[in-house]
């Protein structure tokens, strides 16, 4: 029996909207070990933020989560968040403090109107049960020096707009695991960065992972950040995971034409050439109530009669590789196809 | 650019500088200056890509803007050789420039605000046409149809509104625009840091195509290296406003001779879990270009910095042909490119 923190199964939420429903997430499952970084990527509407949202329960309307299960094992009992309304009780207490989540604009995700130093106060009063401000503040400063801010005296009474967008990414950490959550939800942290920020933010959250034990789920569409942090590796295409596996099977034997086609078309540094790159043909689709369909058919070299018809089930091709194509089979042990 | 060709310029710029004023008070009284590029000079010859990199705030969309006189610069000139001619673009009236503005084009970063949405996208790609004047409007309908299919759009889409179309489908529509009025230098400024992975190869590939089709010249900005590096025949970082180094593509990432240069290339990510990634942790961010350090720019954040580094400012120097570097201590220092920075390590797969 695998030691996991999360499972998500089958996974659905979908936004009803006046013009149909969109199939934000749809039948979504993977699991997540305990000081493991599971990796989420995939393009814009992919549903990678959602499925996060989902797992915090942070859903709003239209949005509905209608199905599937988020198991938590928080140390002692297993429970499955899905049964928890999101402003029950128990949502609340887990949310924030098991799980906490770092958004992907920083500036846009603090509240403007209030000091970091207050932010972060509120995170360790309301949950750690403390009565005691100047306990409460030591916690915070230690937090802030841990994160490697700049003069943290200073900006634990700074407002978001007077730190530089590395200061409120490192803000908006501090706060994230200043309760020592034990799974920590990455939306795109360093997508708003410049590189050499972009280095220190990883390495950041690395040695906290070491530090606290904490398992990382990781949203991105970078694929070079993603090779360096995650451990497996989720590939979203249109609300559904396509491909499923570490990091070493999707990177150096990737099955699904998507995935494929995604390292492809990226130039690769140190190699340049004139040959023109890989490109995926076509656009993502929204969507918007989908035809009972393989997602990916109407941008696949690889399709056929089949793929139109209906979705293929995702399928396990070697120890803990799973892929959702119906032209897998045939493909595992590093078959090219 | 092929090596048998030989290197006619297209565009000299000579010490191009664009300050902001920092104004207090009712009085707009002047406290400071944000030198936003300061003082560049480089040359951009004909038929190249030249890529441009550097952090935000680096001054590198700000270069490419004053170049285009989209925003007036402070100070240089940018001159501009085409049929024999050599125009000096920064001393052009309001009405010459508009004359000259066919030439030089450029694409915007951002597909969702650059287009007007309460134009159809045959009127966004007519209007150059339209403003430059002399064309009919069955020459700009026949113009306008045959770009529209070179961008890999279709005729029937040019009735319809921004709105309609995705990120990568706007893009071309900018592209269209840029070149409906066969230009000779296109600026594309983050033209394709907006768009996902599989649309951003599809938009390099029409940049690239469109290219060689008409005899462009790109200055191409860029905060991503890996693109960068897969486009241009040449690279300019630039730090602060100012370049910090220029060369050949290949010289520039392989030998760099900038330390600013080797932390860059160092923090790309590579998309391969079994290369070790020899990191250079840069500390510290970009300093504030309106207090900029003395001396380099770069020394606080720099590992090899020395007493000269804080006091003097140092030149952009030949080192090689074709190789500049602003530091002060490139014969001493032995920099890593990406040769010897990402390293397989074969232990781990």
């Amino acid at each position: 029996m695998e030691d996991y923190i999360l499972q998500v199964k089958n996974l659905k939420t979908y936004f009803y909207m006046d013009n149909g429903t969109l199939k934000a997430v749809d039948d979504v499952s993977f699991n997540l070990r305990r000081d493991e970084t599971i990796g989420i990527i995939g393009e814009s509407g992919c549903g990678k933020s959602v499925t996060a949202s989902s797992i915090l329960r942070i859903i709003q309307n239209p949005g509905k989560t209608l199905a599937g299960e988020i198991l938590f094992d928080d140390g002692e009992k297993e429970v499955n968040l899905v049964n928890y309304g999101p402003d029950s009780k128990q949502m609340r207490a887990i949310r924030g403090k098991d799980i906490s989540m770092i958004f992907q604009e920083p500036m846009a995700s603090l509240a403007p109107v209030y000091t970091i130093g207050a932010q972060m106060m509120e995170a360790v009063m309301v949950h750690q049960k403390k009565k005691d401000k100047k306990a409460a503040k030591k916690l915070c400063m230690e937090m802030l020096e841990e994160v490697g801010m700049p003069d943290p005296e200073q900006k634990f009474n700074s407002y978001p707009h007077q730190l530089s967008g590395g200061q409120c990414q490192r803000a908006m950490i501090a706060l994230a695991m200043v309760n020592r959550p034990k799974i920590l939800i990455a939306d795109e942290p360093t997508t708003a960065l410049d590189v050499t920020v972009q280095a220190q933010i990883t390495a950041l959250m690395k040695k906290f992972q070491k530090e606290y034990h904490m398992s990382i789920i990781y949203i991105t569409h970078d694929m070079g950040v993603i090779a360096e942090m995650a451990d497996t590796i989720a590939v979203m295409y249109l609300g559904r995971v396509v491909e499923w596996g570490s990091v070493y099977q999707i990177f150096k034997n990737p099955i699904h034409p998507y995935t494929r086609g995604l390292l492809n078309s990226m130039p690769v540094l140190g190699q340049k050439s004139d040959k023109p790159l890989n490109a995926i043909e076509g656009n993502v689709p929204v969507p918007l109530d989908p035809p009972d369909e393989c997602g990916f058919c109407s941008r696949c070299p690889e399709r056929t009669e089949e793929c139109d018809k209906s979705v293929p089930q995702i399928l396990e091709v070697e120890e803990g590789h799973f892929v959702r194509c119906f032209h897998c089979q045939g493909k595992r042990n590093g078959g090219e196809a | 650019m092929p090596e048998n060709m030989e290197r006619v310029p297209l565009l000299e710029i000579e010490g191009l500088k664009k300050y902001y004023p920092i104004e207090a008070g009712i009085s707009k009284k002047k406290i400071g200056e944000v030198k936003a590029v300061d003082n560049i000079n480089l040359t951009v010859y004909k038929n190249e890509v030249l890529g441009v990199v550097g952090e935000s705030g680096c001054g590198k969309t700000t270069l490419g803007r004053t170049v285009l006189r989209i925003i007036e610069p402070t100070a240089g000139k940018v001159k501009f050789h085409f049929d024999d001619k050599e125009v000096d673009f920064t001393a052009l009236d309001k009405k010459e420039l508009r004359k000259m503005r066919r030439y030089l084009q450029m694409i915007f970063q951002n597909p969702y605000t650059s287009l007007n949405p309460r134009m159809t996208i045959f009127d966004i790609v007519a209007e150059p046409m339209r403003l430059g004047g002399g064309f009919t409007e069955d020459e700009i309908s026949e113009r306008v149809k045959t770009l529209i299919n070179k961008v890999g759009l279709e005729v029937k889409h040019l009735n319809r509104y921004p709105h309609a179309f995705s990120g990568g489908q706007r893009q071309r529509i900018g592209i269209a625009r840029a070149l409906v009025m066969d230009p000779k230098f296109v600026v594309a400024d983050e033209a394709v840091s907006a768009l996902d992975v599989s649309i951003q190869a599809q938009i390099l590939n029409l940049l690239k195509e469109l290219k060689d089709e008409n005899n462009l010249t790109y200055m191409f900005i860029a905060h991503n290296l890996s693109v960068v590096e897969h486009v241009s025949d040449r690279v300019c970082v630039m730090y602060l406003g100012r370049v910090v180094e220029m060369a050949e593509t290949e010289e520039l990432f392989y030998h760099p001779k900038h330390p600013y240069t080797e932390a860059l290339l160092s923090a790309i990510p590579v998309a391969d879990p079994t290369v070790e990634n020899n990191r250079i942790m840069l500390p510290g961010e970009v300093g504030n270009a309106a207090n900029l350090p003395s001396g380099c720019c770069f020394h606080p954040r720099c590992k090899y910095a020395c007493e000269e580094c804080k006091t003097k400012v140092p030149e952009l120097r030949e080192l090689t042909p074709g190789h500049f570097a602003a530091c002060h201590r490139i014969e001493d220092l032995k920099l890593e490119g990406i040769g010897e920075l990402k390293v397989k390590n074969s232990s781990k797969s």
